[in-house]
């Protein structure tokens, strides 16, 4: 069986080899070949004051790579050519190693310079060298990219598919990956866009939309003006608060109704809302918590953009379930326990003229796991934008145009990823939330809006890659 | 599946781009405070020394995200990198320092109500001013004011007119007047004479007040728009003579001015001029000789603190109301949210995070009267214990109106030191700004009311998620933020430790700071005041006021 070790330029199913290292005049050994899992670092916090240590962070190290190589050459000339070969490819900053341990598929280590290895002379001559490369690379092993077909995501939750998220699954690979996301709007297009990951569990069951006028109560103040085309809410419903009065809240109830093992986590809420006078103050706020009342937990204020006509998101900052402590689990049995709703009362304050509020529906954005705010404008005519690219791998987003290449930005400011490197497990459904357009930067916000989403990854492995995950 | 790693992101944004520097930064440091908010950010990173990286730019923002929500834990501006070379290779490092500096940024004079006679210059404004004598006197014993005459055994001309001015405000880069009152007194009913009031600027004047003799003595105010246009800057209280001259001939050509108080206009946060009317929701009234901290803080919002979000400020209310806060020396904002805190109990403020147009989140706020987080001492916790910060006497120095050094003393009833027999007394020094006998009373209750039990001064140190009572959800090390009360689970319990108001020095304590350490992840929090340290004293010595106040 021939095995494979080789420096190549990329990866890619056929990337340029720049050196074989199990190909005539190098053999790779397998006696003391090493390519085991990378280290892993830990935070232990221990004290003489509880039994056990607790690790309360975990992370991957940098793994090495221990190759011992042999050379083999008709000269000492021949030798010394090929080790310099060899010492050019182990200078790179950064490099890539190609493996093959006579499996299907190939898999690909991204190593750092190591041209410090050590050389055994088998006899007096330098034509037989054994050397022993000593070569730290990433903690993963990659296979070749992978690119999802593309996903259209609807800004409205009740279209036939996909409205506000997106799912990756089937994820290849041992470990979770950067997810890179390629972004195409139909038009030009300024976006805050916030995208919130859940994978476990049930995610389907996750508390994400709440349409107000059917889930919570109105309170004195608050009407239900009718069907409006713009809105969400069933049969395009949403509340609206008119401000006869300064009592508060103007809308509460208990969300979910029912308890659920999915309930629990963090959320952040997004409102969204409309003003009917645009330069009208309005201080927007929830309470939350409790199976009564107003709930005891007060979100801080926020003031609704002034500017837009239509509907807008404005984000209320963050909720959890349940309340305050939260075992997760019965004792040490590991079985997972169910949260109830508890109530979420929407507040809201105007702080002169006579604008209404309108309420449409309130938007529950899993926020313990990864979360992003995208910020971008998409140019396809002026800029010649193809593609907003998030690239997770590289920590940063940008344009591309119509072959893939990088285009410089000259309007709408500088892009910028506020948030988590996201990324794509395997054995699990990713649902990615999207709300398009948070607290207006892009106008208006219309549900009938799209983006397409094109989700790609390098599949991660910590040591050996299986023939088809 | 993925490890449990640290969820953070480090950001800086420049005018070349924006750079997450989370995958290659030698971890990260924060700071948060109170008074202040965010404090600083230190990071660094291996980079060559031979040529400057695109991510490093003076003042460039540097933010620190928690990656499960994309919340904002850390925000400051890149201070001068530091470089270094070494065993451990190249390294850039980066300290940003908290939006709470900006309160440091502009250093000037600035009034916001001042009652000192001292104010007041001579200014007399007419061809025979040698007759004029004015002289800072009080026709009661111990007050402080002007009194204004012409020269015994000379003829005063029909029109002869001289007095005091009053420049201060105009002085503080060209603040404006809004309200003047004061208290009068004549010594004689001659309706020919006269005592004016004049509001002046480069522009024209107003003269609200033309009071004769024959009226008698009384008390009066004046405000801005009502009484003069907005943009006088200056004031002038005259005596002068009406219709006929008069040889004077006695010393009964008197009138006397005292209680003199005057006040800026203030600004709204969004920096427009505050008037008695025009406005929907930011009009104010000048009706009071006093002013409260909230409008003392709007007014640096809409001046000085231009970098806050003052739009979207939490500002609290205040009750008491300040007759004296003047810094013509010149002072930064944050010096006077200092002093303002020592005027209104259990305040302080904060700046926080920023938001999509650059400003920062700011509250002026009170300390909690009700635990937030609920923490133990599992991982780490110290307190020296100390009990030379229980006090019941406090003297408070200031300098009255005529400039002259006074003594304001304050008491209360501890305890642990009545049942020892002792009495302990610090001394605090008003200055000239803030001092006044009711600022200083007011000064030395609140100082004392933070010493009536034993400040703990420690540390304790988190490791794991703690609940957050107000925020109903488990925070992990690096989200906690100073400014909540804290009940430490496993420390000797008071009687009324279930039942706190405040702090009671023994189970809750007020956290005061919090250092995130992102290598251990793993969050020291500075309770009650700040824990004794070397540095922290000799911060202390240094940021201390002089105990004497020099007129340049």
């Amino acid at each position: 069986m021939q095995y494979t070790f080789q420096f190549v330029d990329s990866i890619q199913a056929s990337p340029t080899v720049r050196l074989d290292l199990n190909n005539w005049p190098f053999l790779t050994d397998h006696n003391g070949l090493n390519i085991d899992p990378a280290p892993v670092r830990r935070i232990v916090a221990s004290s003489m004051l509880t039994d056990g240590d607790l690790i309360t962070r975990t992370a991957w190290g940098n793994r090495t790579l221990i190759l011992p190589v042999r050379l083999i050459a008709s000269s000492v000339d021949a030798a010394a050519t090929q080790i310099q070969a060899l010492a050019r490819e182990l200078c790179r900053e950064r490099n890539f190693i190609r493996i093959n341990l006579g499996g299907t598929k190939n898999y690909y280590f991204k190593t750092y310079a190591a041209p410090d290895y050590q050389v055994k002379l088998i006899r007096m001559f330098a034509d037989t060298p054994t050397v022993l490369l000593t070569i730290p690379a990433d903690p993963f092993a990659f296979g070749e990219e992978q690119t999802l077909s593309p996903i259209t995501v609807n800004n409205d939750p009740t279209a036939g598919s996909n409205g506000m998220f997106f799912d990756v699954s089937s994820v290849m690979g041992d470990v979770d990956t950067p997810l890179n996301l390629a972004l195409v709007h139909s038009a030009a297009a300024t976006r805050t866009m916030a995208i919130g990951l859940r994978r476990r569990g049930t995610v389907t069951s996750t508390p994400f939309r709440l349409p107000v006028e059917t889930a919570l109560t109105l309170i004195t103040d608050t009407t239900l003006p009718g069907a409006d085309a713009t809105a969400i809410g069933t049969g395009s419903a949403y509340a609206r608060i008119a401000f006869a009065n300064t009592s508060n809240p103007k809308i509460r109830g208990k969300f979910p109704a029912a308890a659920n093992l999915n309930t629990r986590g963090r959320y952040r809420v997004f409102a969204r809302v409309r003003k009917s006078v645009i330069t009208d103050p309005i201080q927007l706020w929830i309470t939350w918590g409790g199976n009564g009342g107003t709930g005891t937990i007060v979100n801080r204020a926020v003031a609704v953009p002034n500017g837009l006509s239509g509907w807008m998101y404005v984000d209320l900052d963050r909720m959890q379930y349940p309340i305050n402590n939260d075992p997760v689990s019965d004792g040490m049995s590991g079985i997972e326990l169910s949260v109830e709703g508890h109530n979420i009362c929407i507040h809201a304050l105007r702080g002169s003229g006579t604008t209404n509020l309108d309420v449409d529906e309130l938007f529950l954005v899993p926020a313990d796991d990864e979360f992003l705010f995208a910020s971008y404008f998409f140019s396809p005519v002026t800029e010649s934008h193809s593609a907003m690219v998030i690239d997770s791998t590289n920590r940063m987003i940008y344009a591309i145009g119509g072959s893939g290449q990088i285009m410089s930005q000259t309007l709408g400011g500088i892009p910028y990823l506020a948030g988590a490197q996201l990324t794509a497990r395997p054995g699990v459904t990713n649902r990615y939330y999207v709300i398009q357009n948070t607290n207006g930067a892009g106008g208006n916000d219309l549900k009938g809006d799209t983006v397409q989403v094109t989700p790609s990854y390098f599949p991660a492995y910590t040591w050996i890659r299986p023939a088809t995950t | 599946m993925s490890l449990k790693k640290v969820p953070l992101q480090v950001r800086v944004t420049t005018d070349r781009g924006d750079f997450d520097i989370t995958g290659y930064c030698r971890g990260v440091r924060y700071r948060h405070a109170i008074p202040g908010g965010f404090a600083s950010v230190q990071t660094s990173f291996d980079r060559p020394l031979a040529y400057r990286p695109d991510l490093i730019q003076r003042y460039a923002p540097l933010r620190v995200y928690d990656t499960r929500d994309g919340s904002i834990v850390a925000e400051g501006r890149v201070e001068d990198p530091e470089r270094a070379a070494g065993d451990s290779g190249e390294i850039w490092g980066l300290t940003a320092i908290g939006g709470m500096a900006h309160a440091s940024d502009f250093t000037g004079p600035y009034v916001a109500v001042d009652n000192l006679a001292e104010s007041w210059i001579r200014a007399d404004n007419t061809v025979t001013k040698t007759y004029m004598q004015t002289q800072q006197d009080s026709k009661t014993a111990l007050g402080t004011g002007w009194r204004l005459s012409f020269e015994r055994g000379k003829t005063v001309p029909v029109g002869n007119h001289g007095g005091i001015e009053y420049r201060p405000i105009r002085e503080a880069l060209f603040q404006k007047i809004g309200r003047i009152s004061y208290t009068y007194d004549v010594d004689n009913s001659d309706t020919n004479w006269r005592h004016r009031l004049f509001m002046v600027d480069g522009g024209g004047n107003d003269n609200p007040v033309d009071l004769g003799f024959n009226s008698g003595g009384g008390s009066l105010s004046r405000i801005v728009q009502t009484d003069w246009a907005n943009g006088r800057d200056r004031a002038r209280l005259q005596m002068a003579r009406n219709t006929s001259s008069v040889a004077i001939t006695t010393d009964d050509g008197n009138v006397w001015f005292s209680n003199i108080v005057l006040q800026a206009v203030l600004k709204a946060v969004d920096g427009t001029d505050r008037l008695p009317t025009g406005s929907t929701t930011q009009n104010y009234a000048y009706s009071t000789d006093t002013l409260l901290a909230e409008d003392i803080i709007r007014d640096l919002l809409g001046r000085r603190l231009t970098k806050f979000d003052g739009a979207n400020a939490t500002i609290a209310a205040s009750t008491y109301g300040i007759d004296l806060f003047r810094y013509i020396d010149g002072a930064d904002a944050a010096a006077m949210m200092n002093d303002l805190m020592g005027l209104e109990p259990n305040t302080y403020w904060a700046a926080w995070e920023s938001n999509s147009a650059g400003k920062y989140r700011f509250e002026w706020t009170t300390w909690p009267t009700t635990v937030d987080l609920l923490t133990s001492t599992v991982h780490g916790f110290d307190s020296p214990g100390s009990s030379d910060e229980l006090l019941n006497v406090v003297n408070v120095r200031y300098r009255d109106g005529n400039g002259k050094t006074q003594w304001t003393q304050r008491t209360q009833s501890v305890a642990e030191l009545t049942a020892a027999g002792l009495t302990r007394a610090a001394m605090q020094d008003m200055g000239e700004e803030v001092g006044t006998p009711a600022n200083s009373a007011q000064f030395g209750d609140n100082f004392l009311a933070q010493r009536i039990t034993p400040p703990n001064r420690g540390r304790l140190v988190v490791k794991t998620p703690v609940a957050s009572l107000s925020r109903g959800m488990m925070l992990s090390p690096h989200e906690l933020r100073p400014g909540v009360l804290t009940r430490v689970l496993d420390v000797e319990p008071s009687l009324d430790a279930l039942n706190t108001v405040g702090r009671d020095g023994t189970t809750v304590f007020r956290v005061v700071s919090t250092d995130y350490d992102s290598d251990s992840d793993s969050v020291t929090l500075e309770l009650d005041s700040y824990a004794r340290s070397s540095a922290r004293a000799l911060a202390d010595i240094q940021n201390s006021p002089a105990l004497t106040r020099r007129r340049i």
